[in-house]
């Protein structure tokens, strides 16, 4: 048995590591590239968003290197998230690719463990008396793994906006999820995350420096993965803006387990500062890009970007109301819808004026 | 007199018997907007939705259409109306964006209906708007009953009204349904979709039209058993939550099994995410499960769909059903 899962963001360094600890056989998708997305785009529709395309696109490299077993995250209504699995099965059949699909249910339930019983039974047999016993210590690995990452990333939004030479700290930042790639045991994952702080502690830096704040909102899936969304996140740290972003694995792990108190409390926030614009809660990140917005509006950031991919149910709702509140409260906005059809050149261009915008704002010019 | 506009646009096309007879025995006088030509689409697009689906962008442009000749404008905020099905997650977003859209010239009716809660959400609903109003509920229960009457005597009516009136007229009420008439024509064709791709003119430049003079019958969901539909729609190895997905999807494969349907359409507007989904499922399961015989055509409606466009389309898959029939191929 050989298991496999989608790319985003640094998931598979945690992943890896719990398929490793517990002594499971797996396959690391090839990262996402112009190949992944054609294949994706090839297999289904302009419409379709672009997340479904690219996971499409890392299935069937996958299955290509030789995974039998796809590793799925299921969500529920009313996003198309959900029924992600449902098509692409349908897809990877009609190609001829021979797999075997698990579905992590959105929450945990009889309904979700029933739909789940037949292939949990073949798993069964292949999987060894060890594997299962390791199992929930691979779990709090792999947690220990994410939440280690998430501490990196995060610290590096914050080096990256002060950087004297531009690009160090990307740099610094791979070198230290390398690092941490490689730690097995809950110490050494420690050890890794006090040596990767380290790292991008010695990135040189202009501390005087007061960077522009902006906000990253949108789907979440755009929003986490820097292959998807082209690297906003560095493209725009490089140009001296500090990044904030609320969708982080964490956060929304916890939320679907309903544990995390703080960070649901953010969230509800969020929630009902949305609630003056939309009447209703619309699904997915919509309510909560809006009430972000709001609120990031509020507590003095510079500006917000809104990513969504191509034809999104929620955010295209998210997109409209979000330019009203822009307007309303005189809070600058940058919408990137993204797609297939995409050159470097849109976006870097797109991001440039948007800081050179927002830093004459901050001298005054209006 | 107080003077409510119903929209021609999105959910219109299934419940409008239901909502214009409930209205008017509350003593309303019932307005619905115009047909909309081009230049008023453009207002709505580029109001305030121009990422979303065309439905989606014609509901604005005739909510601004209505607007000025109307004291209330009714957009409820459908979030479901099957028991355990949801719509799609945009109408949730409707009313607010009607609202910005209109900017207060009337006052939008946006109670949420959802079937999900509770075991009547219609008597939720329409007690909720009548307490706005100040109605009794007396009158409320009365006009209810008599609007349930109609729309389901429309609704039994409707495969007759399909095959037998234009589809301009479909949705008048006042236009009798014709009698046990046999449509002309020699082929069956199967148009699935959502209501509002298949019955606005606007959306599908009248699809069906153009179907029944190139010699089709016409069988759309609405022709099926609820039960056959949602049977099919239960087999599959994950439930579409969507209660329009369903349909489809149910009404497809119910299609798929039937024997005289010569070929099927699915009308899908651009930019619609639950048709962008199920197109790719239902496209391959047809191959898989028909053998590739059974034709099966993709229209995508947007702004920009021509008359002439859809017609070379349609007669194409005429000629292939055609063919089809006549070596007899299953």
């Amino acid at each position: 048995m050989k298991v496999t899962f989608p790319h985003l963001g640094t998931m598979h360094i945690f992943c890896k590591a719990i398929a490793e600890t517990a002594g499971i056989d797996y396959i690391v998708p090839p990262k996402t590239s112009k190949r992944t997305l054609t294949l994706g785009v090839k297999n289904s529709n302009e419409c379709i968003c672009l997340p479904f395309k690219i996971i499409l696109g890392n299935f069937i490299e996958a299955l290509e290197l030789g995974a039998d077993t796809i590793i799925m995250v299921g969500s529920g209504p009313p996003c198309r998230l959900g029924l992600y699995d449902f098509v692409q099965k349908v897809i990877l059949e009609d190609l001829g690719l021979h797999y075997r699909w698990l579905t992590i249910p959105p929450r945990l339930d009889w309904p979700a463990l029933l739909k789940n019983r037949e292939e949990t039974k073949e798993l069964k047999k292949e999987l060894s008396f060890k594997n299962i016993t390791t199992f929930p210590y691979a779990l709090w690995i792999g947690w220990k793994k994410m939440m280690a990452c998430e501490r990196l990333e995060k610290l590096a939004l914050k080096v990256r906006a002060r950087e004297i030479i531009k690009g160090k700290t990307e740099k610094a930042l791979q070198k230290a999820l390398a690092c941490l790639d490689e730690a097995k045991t809950g110490k050494a994952i420690e050890k890794a995350v006090i040596e990767g702080e380290k790292i991008l502690g010695s990135v040189a830096q202009d501390r005087g420096r007061q960077p522009l704040t902006v906000a990253i909102v949108g789907e979440l899936y755009t929003v986490m993965d820097p292959q998807i969304n082209r690297g906003v996140e560095r493209k725009l740290g490089e140009m001296g803006v500090e990044v904030t972003r609320t969708s982080w694995f964490s956060s929304h792990i916890m939320r679907s387990l309903g544990v995390g108190g703080q960070n649901r409390r953010e969230r509800f926030h969020f929630y009902q500062a949305s609630l003056q614009y939309m009447g209703y809660d619309v699904g997915a990140e919509c309510n909560v890009s809006i009430g972000e917005a709001i609120v990031r509006a509020r507590s003095g950031y510079d500006g917000l970007v809104h990513l969504m991919p191509f034809a999104c149910m929620p955010e295209t709702t998210a997109s409209g109301i979000l330019d009203r509140v822009s307007s309303d409260l005189g809070f600058p906005l940058l919408t990137l819808i993204l797609d297939e059809q995409e050159n470097e050149g849109r976006i870097t261009t797109l991001l440039e004026a948007f800081v050179d915008m927002l830093r004459w704002r901050r001298q005054g010019f209006h | 007199m107080r003077r409510i506009g119903i929209p021609k646009a999105l959910m219109y096309y299934r419940f409008f018997p239901l909502w214009s007879a409930f209205f008017q025995g509350l003593g309303f006088e019932v307005v619905t907007s115009d047909s909309i030509g081009r230049g008023l689409l453009g207002r709505g697009s580029i109001a305030y939705f121009e990422d979303s689906c065309l439905p989606m962008k014609l509901m604005v442009a005739h909510c601004l259409d209505l607007a000025e000749k109307v004291d209330m404008l009714f957009a409820p905020r459908l979030i479901s109306i099957h028991r355990k099905y949801i719509m799609c997650p945009k109408f949730r977003g409707v009313p607010d964006i009607v609202k910005l859209a209109t900017g207060g010239q009337a006052e939008v009716i946006d109670e949420p209906f959802d079937s999900r809660l509770g075991s009547n959400p219609w008597g939720t609903f329409s007690r909720a708007i009548g307490d706005r109003m100040g109605l009794k509920s007396r009158e409320i229960r009365a006009a209810s009953r008599v609007a349930f009457r109609l729309q389901a005597k429309f609704e039994r009516d409707f495969p007759k009204r399909i095959n037998g009136l234009s589809t301009g007229d479909l949705f008048h009420v006042e236009v009798p349904t014709p009698g046990t008439i046999s449509p002309p024509g020699d082929l069956n064709i199967a148009f699935i979709g959502h209501p509002y791709n298949l019955f606005d003119v606007d959306v599908g430049k009248d699809v069906i039209g153009m179907a029944k003079k190139l010699g089709c019958r016409i069988a759309t969901a609405d022709s099926l058993d609820g039960y056959e539909i949602d049977r099919r729609a239960s087999h599959l190895s994950k439930e579409i939550y969507w209660s329009s997905g369903r349909e489809i999807v149910g009404a497809a494969l119910a299609f798929l099994a039937r024997d005289d349907i010569d070929g099927v359409v699915f009308l899908s507007s651009f930019k619609c995410g639950i048709d962008a989904l199920l197109q790719e499922f239902l496209k391959r399961t047809f191959k898989a499960q028909g053998g590739g015989n059974v034709p099966f055509l993709t229209l995508s409606l947007d702004e920009h769909t021509t008359v002439q466009g859809l017609t070379t389309r349609l007669e194409a898959f005429a000629d292939i059903s055609r063919e089809r029939r006549s070596r007899g191929i299953r």
